[in-house]
């Protein structure tokens, strides 16, 4: 049986539209000094931090082998940085199977995505698809989610109402958080009123773009109290990829993500999911998603979105108390910022977002067009 | 420190590299070696935990493509990874998988390096990871004549530039046996003077018979678990150990003060954890990241921990030749395939083979019991991997 | 290949050239490429590029670039089967004057289509036992008569039993006799020419039992001609061009911005680890022996002396434009005033300075007239002489 591996540490910076005064090595460093400070961690040989692992893509950084960008920060000159070129969240997953592996015992995760520098979020999303068939139809994320918020919404009867409640709320929430300085409130009738980007997702339904980075330090059981009092176990991990093509799937059913989530609940023992989460942090990229990730993850009944956004759902089983990536928070590192987020709940360290007592959570990130590929981790505090 | 579970290489598959693969796509050329390595362990995809995935986006202008690449991967329904680190990229693929199998989480991982070069511009895409602010604008991709000179300097012009081919034309007598390589020239060892002369300069004294191919090409390896691989495969390659050594953004080793290497400095690490004092005893032979035979020669000395002029005995020798004393890329090493995203990977996936008795014509004459692969690239980083014939104490 | 069917396929190369131009190919380029190639069948030729056209001429005309190879590689390189850059790799293929010239050459013409050898009705009938379809022919006993007519005709009988095929010369008992002219009969081989189109349009003609004739399409592998070029020629599979870009607007950040617009002012900055005390040029935000922030900016040079100077004769294409540079250029590591061990400046050296460049030389940078906060302020670095 393979050690336990613990969150010893979190940090990000503020998720702003455009930080134009700092290239990406000045918002990880701000991450990484934290996670120093907080710790007391080096780059020791013997005892420090044994691998980096950094999370970028080198399309959005326009730059190709974009982590050497980073790899002085990382402690990567004679040292052992590695990158995860996928969801963020996918450095956790890594991190540990590498921890787990006996090969290291503590791995800083660092991840950093600015949003704001190219033209725009679609053309690098566009460049997704194959340059045969779906880039010459137009094909990007956001087009992508229009047609399974289509298939979602015509399956769960999830409306226009819905999407907006959905919002509003996410907004309030972000609104409550230091991280999202940007991030403003709206109403009901300024969504229902925004325009649309693709037919049912409105402008105010998709997440805002955004400059920013997150990091964590984990380390293997025995070595876990070294760096913190308060760690949290990573108790599962779960991904799943689904069909490429569109028209090879079934938009509404969630594929990949029940196989995601079942790995993950298989891993952690989970029996029983809908009772086991205090709280949740979803990648919703659009407000579709919220009810249809929780229908997913097996946390709320199967078609019965639209009836747990009536109920406010998201409130009784505190789903996205940060605001979720709807606060803003970019598509690379949307799913690590959500670890982040119930780590830190789990820690006590959340602040004006603070719940009580809260012990067990689950994460999740998501990629690639209409949700191609999920992953889910479950989390737990002694 | 103590690995949770033994892990063995238990399956290759590999592409045709070419500079021209226009007859398949992307997903279609991937799918070529992922069918490769699993009817070389016996294995369908239901077998299949993990598929990690690995590349350099800007090559081919795809963005996370392991997306559409799902479509040849085979990663439908499975857990997937997708990890880069440009040159080093398929090395570190290995280590993925290698912790992916020896922490649980995974019996058995597909690991998929794989570049497209013909679909996008080489040098362009190279230069493009340098500092946009900065060395983008000044940097020339891959390629310098720095090596070159310093060799020169240290054992005179003519021993230095002989060398250099004799390590050039050993590698295409390997290429020469191996089918599955881009470039297989068929050349002598009494061409040696003509080519150095006449080859065309490149950047100092790298000239192009001294440099690496770009190929399109893809590389799959199968790892599993000790209970699993010896189902599997009559003789798995385990690995032993791994290391990972970057060095800083800036190089900082163009001035005048004596220089480390992260090849020697990684090599005396990874020796030293596993008891190696004499690596060209204790070792059979290396799968060397090569990427002109100007840095494959000077690199033999870092990795060998070799002193003096050892090194340029070794290639006088004939000693690095496939029925030498230390067999160099009986594979014909990255001069004669260079698909990047998988290149490193290849080196693993060629020494595992030596092991596991399965190189065919370029298979090494006497048993390979201790292999030896390394992966290069970014701003001159390392990775190491060793591999066992004999089960690893856990 | 044999010699009889390569005789004449060079000069046919070089004789279908000017037929063969791609005009976006050779546009903007003037030059004449002249060819040495060696062996039977071979001679010299100059290919003049020049206003969008392409003049070819039977002899060495002033060329700017010449190429030596065998015909038998020649023509390989021309049909495909042998890669120019292995073939130049190699030495098999040996050039001489301006090689950049080459890398324009492969896109002057439209791929070279070999003449076909000369297609016998005797041959098809020839090959027909080789090329016997076991399935087709599986349970079938019958023998068809072919009455070939034209100068090339003559008459055979395909007779099947067994599951075997004898095919012999004349007409012996035929179940099924088809007339038809030799031309229409190789069409029909080769697929040109449909077997029901021309029965239909009377070009062909049958007596006896008709039936037996709808299976006979069955009874062989397609016929390959005897062809100085590929087998079979595949499928032209599409390759798809696109230039794929995102604009960027890279941020400076509070560390690279400082030394850009330093450069506004002619002045080259570095900033110093607070623990090892390392200079950094470009300055960084974190030293990464020590990964602490510096934030310590020292001003150094301008003047120093060349470190490494590396000569680049390969023209790397600028990533964002396509444009090559001219070559050779000299991409030099300097040691500032003020600076030591490895905090070299990376830059350029002044072309017309590169066969002085030498380590330990003293230089100064050449600024811009205009200055824009860019790496590219300093032109270049030049050698200060005595």
């Amino acid at each position: 049986m393979a050690r336990k591996v613990g969150i010893c540490a979190v940090a990000q910076t503020t998720f702003q539209r455009n930080k134009w005064d700092q290239r990406f090595q000045n918002m990880g460093l701000e991450v990484l000094e934290s996670l120093r400070e907080q710790t007391g961690v080096d780059f020791s040989e013997k005892k420090g931090i044994g691998m980096s692992i950094s999370c970028s893509d080198d399309v959005f950084d326009a730059r190709t082998i974009s982590d050497n960008g980073l790899t002085d920060l990382l402690g990567g000159h004679f040292g052992c940085e590695e990158k995860v070129a996928q969801e963020g969240i996918q450095a956790l997953y890594y991190g540990l199977a590498a921890i787990q592996s006996g090969h290291v015992d503590v791995v800083l995760l660092l991840g950093h995505c600015k949003e704001s520098q190219g033209q725009s979020r679609n053309m690098v999303g566009h460049l997704a698809f194959d340059p045969f068939y779906t880039r010459p139809v137009g094909l990007d994320y956001c087009v992508s989610a229009g047609l399974q918020a289509q298939a979602y919404g015509k399956r769960s009867g999830i409306t226009d109402e819905h999407l907006a409640r959905i919002v509003v709320r996410a907004r309030e929430k972000a609104a409550k958080n230091p991280h999202q300085p940007d991030t403003e409130r709206v109403t009901m009738e300024e969504v229902l009123a925004s325009k649309f980007l693709a037919d049912p997702i409105r402008e105010l339904h998709a997440y805002p773009v955004s400059d920013g980075s997150v990091g964590m330090i984990l380390a293997a059981e025995e070595r876990v109290h070294e760096f913190t009092d308060t760690p949290v176990w990573i108790t599962g991990v779960g991904n799943s990829m689904d069909n490429f093509f569109l028209g090879d799937r079934d938009l509404a059913a969630n594929t990949a993500l029940k196989a995601a989530a079942k790995r993950a609940y298989d891993r952690a023992g989970i029996i029983d999911p809908q009772s086991a989460f205090d709280l949740v942090e979803l990648s919703d990229q659009y407000a579709y998603q919220l009810p249809m990730w929780m229908e997913g993850l097996g946390l709320c009944n199967e078609a019965g979105g639209a009836k747990w956004v009536e109920e406010q759902g998201f409130d009784t089983d505190q789903v996205n108390l940060s605001g979720g990536m709807l606060g803003g928070n970019p598509l690379l590192l949307g799913g690590f910022v959500r670890a982040a987020e119930a780590a830190l709940q789990l820690k006590g360290e959340a602040g004006t977002r603070q719940v009580d007592k809260a012990k067990t959570a689950l994460a999740h990130g998501v990629m690639g067009p209409a949700g191609q590929f999920h992953s889910v981790v479950t989390l737990e505090r002694d | 420190m103590k690995k949770n579970r033994n892990v063995g290489v238990i399956g290759v598959g590999q592409s045709v590299f070419s500079s021209h693969r226009e007859e398949v796509n992307q997903p279609e050329m991937i799918h070529e070696a992922v069918l490769e390595a699993l009817d070389q362990a016996g294995m369908t995809m239901d077998d299949i935990g993990c598929v990690l995935h690995g590349n350099m986006e800007l090559f081919e202008m795809v963005h996370q493509p392991d997306l559409w690449h799902t479509l040849g991967t085979g990663a439908f329904g499975k857990e997937t990874l997708r990890v880069t680190t440009g040159g080093t990229t398929g090395a570190t693929l290995v280590c993925a998988a290698d912790a992916l199998v020896a922490s649980g989480l995974h019996d058995v991982v597909m690991a998929i390096g794989f570049e497209k070069l013909q679909e996008g511009h080489t040098t362009g895409g190279i230069t493009n990871m340098a500092d946009p602010l900065w060395t983008r604008k000044l940097q020339t991709g891959a390629l310098t004549g720095m090596t070159a000179t310093q060799l020169m300097e240290e054992f005179g012009e003519e021993r230095a530039k002989r060398a250099s081919m004799l390590y050039r034309i050993t590698m295409d007598h390997h290429a020469m046996k191996n089918k599955k390589a881009h470039r297989r020239l068929g050349l002598e060892f009494d061409q040696a003077e003509d080519l150095a002369k006449n080859s065309p300069p490149l950047v100092g004294e790298l000239r192009m018979i001294h440099m690496c191919s770009q190929s399109d090409g893809t590389c799959v390896m199968i790892f599993a678990s000790e209970e699993k691989a010896r189902q599997h495969c009559k003789q798995p390659a385990w690995i032993k150990d791994h290391i990972t050594v970057h060095r800083e953004e800036n190089f900082a080793v163009f001035g005048d003060a004596p220089v480390v290497t992260t090849h020697r400095y990684a090599a005396e690490k990874l020796f030293e954890r596993n008891n190696i004092t004499d690596p060209r005893k204790e070792i059979d032979m290396m799968e060397m990241y090569d990427p002109s035979s100007w840095w494959g020669l000077d690199w033999l000395r870092e990795f060998l921990l070799l002193e003096g002029d050892e090194h340029l005995e070794m290639v006088e020798n004939g000693e690095i030749a496939m029925d030498g004393a230390f067999p160099i890329n009986p594979s014909g090493g990255v001069i004669a395939s260079n698909p990047i995203g998988a290149t490193a990977m290849v080196r693993v996936a060629e020494a595992a083979m030596q092991i596991m008795g399965t190189a065919g014509d370029h298979q090494v004459p006497r048993q390979v019991n201790t292999a030896l692969a390394s992966g290069f690239g970014g701003t001159m980083w390392t990775v190491l991997t060793l591999l066992t014939r004999d089960l690893p104490g856990v | 290949m044999t010699e009889k069917t390569t005789a004449g396929l060079v000069a046919d190369i070089f004789a279908t050239m000017e037929s063969r131009v791609i005009p976006e190919g050779v546009d903007g380029i003037t030059a004449n490429y002249g060819y040495i190639i060696t062996g039977p069948g071979g001679g010299q030729w100059t290919v003049c590029v020049a206003d969008g056209r392409v003049t070819v001429v039977e002899d060495l005309v002033t060329p700017d670039v010449t190429t030596t190879c065998a015909n038998d590689d020649w023509i390989a390189i021309t049909l495909g089967k042998l890669d120019g850059m292995t073939a130049f790799s190699s030495g098999k293929l040996k050039v001489t004057g301006d090689m950049g010239l080459l890398v324009a050459a492969a896109g002057f013409f439209e791929k070279y289509q070999p003449p076909l050898a000369e297609i016998t009705v005797a041959d098809i009938f020839a090959t027909m036992e080789s090329r016997v379809n076991p399935d087709g022919v599986q349970g079938i006993t019958a023998n068809c008569g072919y009455r070939i007519t034209g100068d090339n005709g003559g008459e055979w009988t395909v007779c099947v039993a067994d599951g075997k095929v004898t095919v012999l010369a004349g007409i012996k008992d035929p179940d099924v006799t088809t007339t038809c002219a030799d031309t229409d009969w190789i069409a029909i081989t080769l697929g040109k020419l449909d077997g029901m189109t021309a029965f239909s349009s009377g070009k062909l003609k049958v007596t006896g039992n008709l039936d037996i004739l709808s299976t006979a399409a069955r009874f062989f592998k397609k016929y390959s001609p005897p062809s100085a070029g590929p087998e079979e020629a595949p499928e032209e599979l599409i390759v798809l061009k696109q230039v794929l870009s995102i604009p960027q607007t890279f941020a400076t950040g509070p560390v690279m911005g400082h030394f850009l617009n330093a450069l506004k002012e002619k002045r080259i900055l570095a900033n110093q680890c607070p623990e090892c005390q390392r200079l950094q040029i470009p300055p960084r935000e974190v030293c990464a022996e020590c990964v602490v922030r510096c934030k310590e900016f020292v001003q150094i040079g301008p003047e120093g002396i060349i470190s490494t100077p590396d000569v680049a004769y390969y023209a790397s294409p600028d990533p964002l434009t396509g444009e090559t540079r001219e070559t050779p250029y000299c991409s030099c590591h300097f040691l500032l005033d003020g600076c030591k061990d490895h905090e070299t400046m990376w830059h350029e050296l002044k072309a017309s300075d590169i066969p002085r460049a030498e380590r330990g030389v003293r230089v100064r940078p050449v600024w811009n007239d205009t200055l824009t906060g860019s790496v590219t302020d300093i032109k270049y670095f030049e050698i200060i002489d005595d």
